[in-house]
Parts: C-alpha cells; structure tokens; sequence
C-alpha cells in the first residue's frame, strides 16, 4: 500500500490517531520516498508558522478604540434590554457589614473585582437595584465609611451608587427618606456620584411616571454599562 | 448577582476578543497580503465579534467562532471588491512580476509570496491550519467546507509551497537586482 499524500499531511498536522497512526508509522519506515515528503511537508509546516510570526501587528490607534469600545457596549446594552435582568429582584440580603473594615472584606458576593484587570485602589462602585430601605441605608453607609477610610489615610478615592430598577428610588424625591442625606453627601464629597440608570428612568417615563430625582444625581448611562466599563477599568464592585 | 455575572463574561469576552489581535491579524495577513486591509479586516471582525457576543454559547469554540468571523470579513470584502472572479481560485501576486523573484530571496518573505501565489481557498486552508495549529474539523467548520475539501486544499497548497520554498531553496538564487529597483519594488508590493 502507498501511502497517500493527504495521510502524510494528516501525519504531520496529528489528525492521525490510535491504529491508523501505528499502521502509518509501520508503512512509513520501508518507504523513503514517502519520508522524504513527509520532511519536506514537515518543513513548510516550520517556515509557514515562522513566516507570519514576525509579522508587526499595527498599533490600534485611538481612534479606531474608542470606535471598537463604542461598539462593544452598544452591544451590551442590547443585550441588556433583551435578557431580562433589570427587572430582577431576585437579590439576596444583606447583612450590614461593620463599616469601618470594608477594606478588609475578602472578596465576596458582595465585593468583587475582575480577574485579569488591574485593581484600581480606591475605586468603588456600589450597585443597588432594590426598593428595600434597609438598602438604600446600607449603600449610604458604606459609602461613607470608604470614603471616612481613604480621607483618614489621605488616599485618593473615587466611588459611584448606581442605581436601576427599583434601587431608582433611593435617588427619587418624594420616594427616598434619604433626600438630604444624598444632597449632603453630594456636596461634601465631589468624589462620591450617584448614578440613575437611564434605562430604569426610561421605564418610569412609559409608564407616565415623572422620575423626580434629586438634583445632584448623575443620569445617561446604564447600570451594565456603567458597572461593565468601571470593572474593566478595575473599580471594585459591591453589590448592595 | 445576575447583573455582576452578566458583566464579569462579558468583561472576560472582550478582554478575550481585544488580545485575539496578533493572531487575528497574521491570519488575516496569511490571507490577504495587504497590512492595510488585514488591520481593517482584524478591526470589523473584532466589531462583529463584540454584537454577537451572545451567540457564543460555548467558550471553548472561541478560536472557530472568531476565525469564522474573520472568513466572513475577507469574503465579504473579495466578493465587493471582486464581484466577477472565482474567489477560491483568487491570488494575491503575480509569479511573474521582479516583486516575487526579490521576496524570494529573503525566507520569511519568500514564504509568505509563496503564500501569495496560492489560490484563496488554498491559502486559507493552510494559514489555518499551520499558523494557529487547528484541527481539520475546526477548519471544515469556519470555512463552512467538508473535511475531504480540507484535505485536498491542504495536500495542494502544501505541494504547492513545498514546490517554491524547497525545492527552489536548492537551487542556487540567480535574480540580482540594482538597489534602487528593490526599493521601488517593495513599495509597490507592501501597498
């Protein structure tokens, strides 16, 4: 039996597996001819792989970045509206944690970051999607005791409440018993913002509801789209 | 926790797609032979890739499913740009032109205008399977070809470079070439 050329390619690329693979090797060895082919198909293996390897990839200007970012979080936000989750309230409890040590807090459920990006110190963002006060309560407290902690170390900080669907209520006049402790907190600390998702605002507004919220609260992104850049950028994620 | 999950694949995904970069590119670079457009094919797939973020169900097809995207880009472009030609049987050189006598004498260089002289559906064939080391299988998928079409297109493109880059390496290089040409010439190649 001749060995054909497609078995010798198969050979070389390990398609050959178990009995066809010792049977190849067995007819191999009494045929130089074929050896010979099989170096030579070896050999364009070798330098094919070699020859785009040194390739320079052009550097991503900062435009064309900017334009595949754009585009990655469009897509996120279309799929956003198409799976559902806004609405959901499926959240757990949480039990209010003694503020003073949240920097000490293990990752958690309730605290995390994303493998592979570098942790940006300092850098928090607090989601809340609950209507339950308790919450809001616990999400303006730990607020506070992160910013207490790195202005009592006088490290730079920067921390972000993001609000969706029912969480939108703790930015709302009229429905948060919280108004002028976020007014408050607005203005004593530039660095703490709060954040209205818009797609929760917008959701209000179909169903004829005037979202009313304070005047401090940051609106026009969406809370995926938010929470998606900020951990990407490295920012901490507590779930309220 | 849904909304963190949600974002933390996501965050894989894209952090996945952006380093696929290099490999995207020297695939499409195997393929096209025009920088340019192998950067512009490399930025649309990573586009395409990021909007259809939800059809990638399983992680571990992650290569077939960008690779695939890839196909798309460069069909979609030789069907624009070529309307009326066979795509398959489409090179990227001339074996006539001083252009491929000089690549010749350099090996990378050579290899990759042997590259350029196979017919598409050849070349795509083996950058696939010889740059980024996928299986047949994973090759029939993303070109959308039977496993027996994989084999014969490979067997031919393998034939055919061994053909140029080997047989020709014994041979003594006879081309010389003035200086001023070789310049003029590769421009005119890596435009």
């Amino acid at each position: 039996m001749k060995l054909s050329n497609e078995m010798m390619n198969a050979y070389a690329d390990g398609e050959l597996q178990g009995a066809e693979r010792a049977e190849f090797e067995a007819l191999l060895q009494n045929d130089p001819d074929a050896q010979q082919a099989l170096q030579d198909i070896l050999a364009v293996k070798r330098q094919l792989a070699q020859a785009y390897r040194g390739a320079a990839v052009p550097a991503q200007t900062p435009s064309r970045t900017m334009n595949y970012r754009l585009a990655g979080y469009a897509a996120l936000l279309l799929l956003a509206f198409s799976g559902g989750w806004l609405g959901s309230n499926q959240m757990h409890q949480s039990n209010a944690q003694p503020l003073a040590d949240a920097r000490s807090l293990s990752p958690t459920n309730e605290m995390l970051q994303v493998s592979n990006v570098q942790s940006a110190a300092g850098k928090y963002i607090l989601h809340i999607d609950s209507k339950d006060h308790l919450k809001f309560k616990t999400a303006l407290d730990r607020a506070e005791a992160l910013v207490a902690m790195y202005q009592a170390e006088s490290h730079p900080y920067e921390i972000e409440v993001i609000a969706n669907a029912g969480g939108l209520d703790m930015l709302r006049e009229g429905e948060t018993p919280y108004g002028d402790r976020i007014r408050q907190l607005s203005q004593r600390y530039p660095n703490i913002k709060f954040i209205a998702c818009s797609n929760a605002i917008e959701r209000l507004q179909e169903k004829g509801v005037k979202p009313n919220l304070i005047a401090s609260v940051h609106q026009g992104e969406t809370a995926l789209d938010q929470v998606v850049k900020r951990m990407n950028q490295g920012w901490t994620y507590m779930k309220i | 926790m849904k909304i963190f999950k949600l974002a933390c694949r996501r965050v894989a995904l894209v952090k996945r797609i952006e380093h696929s970069r290099t490999k995207l590119y020297r695939m499409a670079l195997a393929w096209c032979h025009d920088p340019m457009l192998a950067d512009d094919l490399v930025q649309e797939t990573q586009i395409l890739a990021l909007q259809k973020l939800h059809q990638l169900n399983n992680e571990a097809a992650f290569n077939g499913w960008i690779y695939s995207i890839l196909n798309n880009a460069w069909l979609g472009h030789l069907r624009k740009s070529r309307p009326t030609e066979d795509i398959d049987r489409l090179v990227v050189a001339d074996a006539a032109s001083p252009e491929h006598e000089i690549l010749m004498q350099q090996v990378d260089l050579m290899v990759r205008s042997a590259m350029s002289l196979l017919p598409n559906a050849q070349r795509q064939v083996v950058s696939l399977v010889d740059l980024d080391g996928l299986s047949y299988s994973e090759v029939a998928d993303i070109l959308q070809i039977p496993i027996g079409t994989v084999m014969s297109r490979l067997n031919r493109a393998r034939a055919a470079l061994a053909e140029s880059i080997i047989k020709r390496r014994r041979q003594p290089v006879q081309t010389a070439v003035q200086g001023e040409r070789l310049d003029a010439v590769k421009l005119r190649v890596v435009k």
